[in-house]
């Protein structure tokens, strides 16, 4: 269902769109009986949902007859998505395999983060985790229902939004995009070390558990180090490792010249442009400043590079 | 000519867009179709290990012969509740239930009945193929069938009762491969029943082969010690000592340990190459070289190990251990002994028709059985004598929980002998001073059913 527009003597343009998607019969594994002597099969057994908008605008904020006038034009692209399993087998059963490798649960979106709850850290400064009833626990974590949602790996929102400036030869374009609603483990489980030696040392230890910093979700190293096992092991999966990953981040800038005519016409040239463009330079915003991982890649950021050049045509 | 082009299309639209079927109907090439002797006799050169046959964690431990292969048990039982504190502990109350999502022997056990017996069941009626192969195929798949419902039927369910057999809840006897429908739970009585009939139906084809062709394939000598094995659980002893007299006459070889006494002491290592030792009658197996780092309890070591036997006394078989948390632990150190756990060897024979002998008051008879057997564990030998059928069985209890260690068949038939009555085993494990004992008609003598068959089978109400 959509609609297109037309507005303001062709200033604005755009189309709006919204969907719902329903898909049954998709292709699942459904668990059985292993007295059949199989203890799966994949046939036509789930269902899934995606509703959305998708928006698509463009405005000319400025017009210009002669081709040397003042231009401003933008474009803004659009989206929401909401998608979800609406039926489907829940094979995963085993909860570390769901919060490590994933799994398909009914009701929530098909990529999905799933965690253990962190209580903090007990008063001899060990991780605890809150098990199903709500009580506290160091032990392993064993059935599937302590396992709790963090949200879709996949956007909820995106827009990108273009502008475009010329006056006289010069020309400047500026893109932008922002993805958000959506999350990732964005950040490292802080590992308690039990000797520290001379080299390069994370920087969480800073914040370590000691019998006067107990307001730390850091474990105690060093001489306060304690084996944590079970409790370790699960702090790789633990819901505060989870964090938003929204951003805005401006995907390039070009700023382009384009040498007068009298002047390209000395060296029996067409056409001289001169660029200058920025590609991928430090994100704009971000819901939560990301000390350790870029949220668009999971690691180490898209580096920034500048290109300089001129185009000319004989 | 275009109408005809033209019709001919409409022709391939309408008899390719005809529908789709719920199964495919195209025959892959290249793939085993189970339509052949020849398919079906590779479906059952199936490897008999792994996980069907699993004893080391669960039925070894309940019984007292191990307590697990690397296990810290002072640190298990301090530990945070677990299937494997529930056993060590012997604790009643402990919900095994929940800590079983899924079973290896469960799904193991019925993926063989299915995938390899009842396909080949299914299948060798429309087979095409040399029909004495077929007949052949079929009757090693009855006795396949009939076997790994009686491990399942004696891990899951109570021990036959004549008494209680027919309502006593058993296993679901699976015949036919069904994805879709529930394989509703049969009494111990109907499984025993349904068992008979399968190995009757493959002794009836007459078409077994005196020798198999492998130790993982089905000749005479193994079926009639499945049927021999089902009728000593069924207290049929006439009917054991004829099905062992039948099974021994295929194969009467016992392993033989006096050999290792004329090697040097550094130089004598238990040696068996599972699938060729002439003792087998049918291989089955949990790890290949199992029983490596199996630990046996200090109740076993100290009281039911005979004075002089090869193994325990005469090689070096046995090394301290440093896993256990215990003192005076040790482990089985040889990774040559390839034990034949989860299947049925000569001595199994041996046994049950000593049992047989025994309980039909022949007793000289029955010691003179055991004590072939102990004349080739033990030296220096002395042999056994008994009077009283109290007494005979005493000897053949004992004797039969040192060749059975480490295999599912002390859980059997110490099982067995429980719900009988007449010579019941309370099992006493003693750790740090603490004793765990386990009653002859405790629960954890029945395996729960996994949770992951439960939830889709209504019919599969725990048995204990």
């Amino acid at each position: 269902m959509g609609i297109d527009f037309n507005l303001f003597n062709h200033r604005l343009r755009g189309t709006l769109d919204y969907y719902n998607r329903v898909g049954t019969d998709l292709f699942a594994r459904k668990r059985l009986d292993p007295s059949s002597g199989f203890s799966s099969m994949v046939i036509n057994n789930a269902g899934m949902k995606n509703t959305g908008f998708e928006l698509s605008l463009g405005f000319e904020w400025i017009r210009s007859e002669s081709q040397n006038g003042l231009r401003w034009s933008s474009t803004l692209n659009a989206a929401y998505n909401k998608n979800r399993i609406t039926y489907v087998d829940q094979t995963v059963t085993n909860p570390f395999v769901l919060v490590d490798a994933g799994g398909f649960v009914t009701g929530d979106p098909v990529r999905s983060i799933y965690s253990f709850p962190f209580a903090g850290l007990d008063s001899t400064g060990l991780p605890e985790f809150f098990q199903p009833n709500g009580t506290r626990t160091k032990q392993q974590l064993n059935t599937i229902n302590s396992v709790i949602f963090s949200g879709s790996v996949d956007p909820k929102y995106n827009a990108a939004l273009n502008n475009e400036v010329s006056f006289k030869g010069f020309s400047l374009n500026v893109y932008a995009v922002y993805y958000g609603g959506h999350y990732f483990r964005g950040r490292p489980a802080p590992v308690p070390l039990q000797s520290i030696g001379f080299q390069a040392l994370p920087n969480y230890l800073l914040d370590s558990w000691t019998p006067t910093n107990t307001n730390t979700d850091v474990q105690g190293n060093g001489k306060f180090y304690q084996f944590s096992g079970a409790g370790l092991t699960q702090y790789q999966f633990a819901d505060i490792l989870v964090r938003p990953a929204d951003f805005i981040k401006v995907r390039n800038i070009v700023l382009g010249y384009d040498l007068p005519r009298n002047i390209t016409s000395k060296i029996k040239a067409n056409n001289i442009r001169l660029r200058f463009q920025v590609n991928n330079p430090k994100a704009l915003w971000t819901k939560q400043d990301h000390d350790y991982y870029d949220p668009e890649t999971g690691i180490m950021p898209i580096p920034a590079s500048y290109i300089i050049g001129i185009n000319t045509k004989f | 000519m275009k109408k005809i082009l033209f019709a001919f299309v409409v022709l391939i639209s309408i008899s390719t867009l005809s529908g789709c079927e719920k199964y495919t109907d195209i025959q892959p090439k290249g793939k085993n179709l189970l339509n052949s002797a020849n398919d079906l006799d590779q479906l059952l050169n199936h490897l008999y290990a792994g996980g069907a046959f699993q004893n080391y964690d669960k039925a070894s431990v309940v019984v007292n012969d191990i307590y697990g292969q690397i296990v810290n048990v002072p640190n298990t039982i301090s530990g945070p509740n677990s299937l494997r504190k529930i056993l060590l502990t012997y604790d009643e109350a402990g919900n095994r239930a929940d800590f079983t999502l899924t079973d290896g022997v469960y799904d193991g056990l019925y993926l063989i009945i299915n995938r390899v017996a009842n396909v080949v069941l299914e299948n060798a009626e429309t087979a095409s193929g040399d029909p004495n192969v077929l007949k052949e195929l079929k009757a090693e798949a009855y006795v396949v069938r009939a076997y790994m419902h009686y491990l399942l039927v004696n891990y899951f369910a109570k021990a036959y009762d004549p008494a209680t057999a027919a309502t006593d809840g058993g296993i679901p006897y699976v015949t036919k491969i069904e994805l879709e429908a529930i394989n509703s739970k049969n009494t111990v009585k109907e499984v025993y029943e349904k068992m008979l009939a399968d190995i009757e139906s493959a002794l009836a084809l007459n078409a077994l082969r005196a020798q198999p062709q492998s130790s993982m394939r089905v000749g005479k000598g193994f079926a009639y010690a499945v049927k021999a094995r089902i009728l000593l659980s069924m207290r049929d002893y006439n009917g054991v000592l004829e099905a062992t007299n039948q099974a021994l006459a295929f194969n009467s070889t016992l392993e033989d340990h006096r050999p290792l006494l004329s090697l040097p002491r550094a130089g004598r290592t238990p040696t068996r190459i599972g699938v060729s030792a002439p003792d087998n009658l049918f291989y089955a197996y949990n790890g290949k070289i199992w029983p490596i780092l199996f630990h046996p309890t200090a109740e076993i070591l100290n009281n039911v190990y005979e004075p002089g036997n090869i193994f325990k006394d005469s090689t070096n078989v046995y090394g301290p251990s440093p896993f256990t948390g215990l003192p005076g632990a040790v482990y089985w150190t040889s990774a040559s002994y390839e034990q034949n756990s989860g299947g049925l060897n000569t001595s199994h024979l041996y046994l049950a028709k000593a049992e047989a002998l025994i309980r039909t008051n022949k007793i000289p008879e029955g010691m003179d059985l055991i004590n072939q057997i102990r004349i080739r564990r033990i030296a220096p030998y002395a042999p056994l004598v008994a009077t009283t059928e109290a007494q005979a069985m005493a000897h053949l209890q004992r004797t039969s929980r040192i060749e059975y260690l480490y295999t599912w068949y002390n859980f059997i038939d110490i099982k067995r002998w429980n719900r009988e009555g007449t010579y019941p085993t309370t099992i006493v494990r003693k750790v740090n001073n603490v004793s765990y004992t386990l009653q002859p008609g405790s629960p954890i003598w029945i395996f729960p059913f996994p949770i992951s068959a439960t939830q889709f089978n209504p019919t599969l109400t725990q048995n204990y």
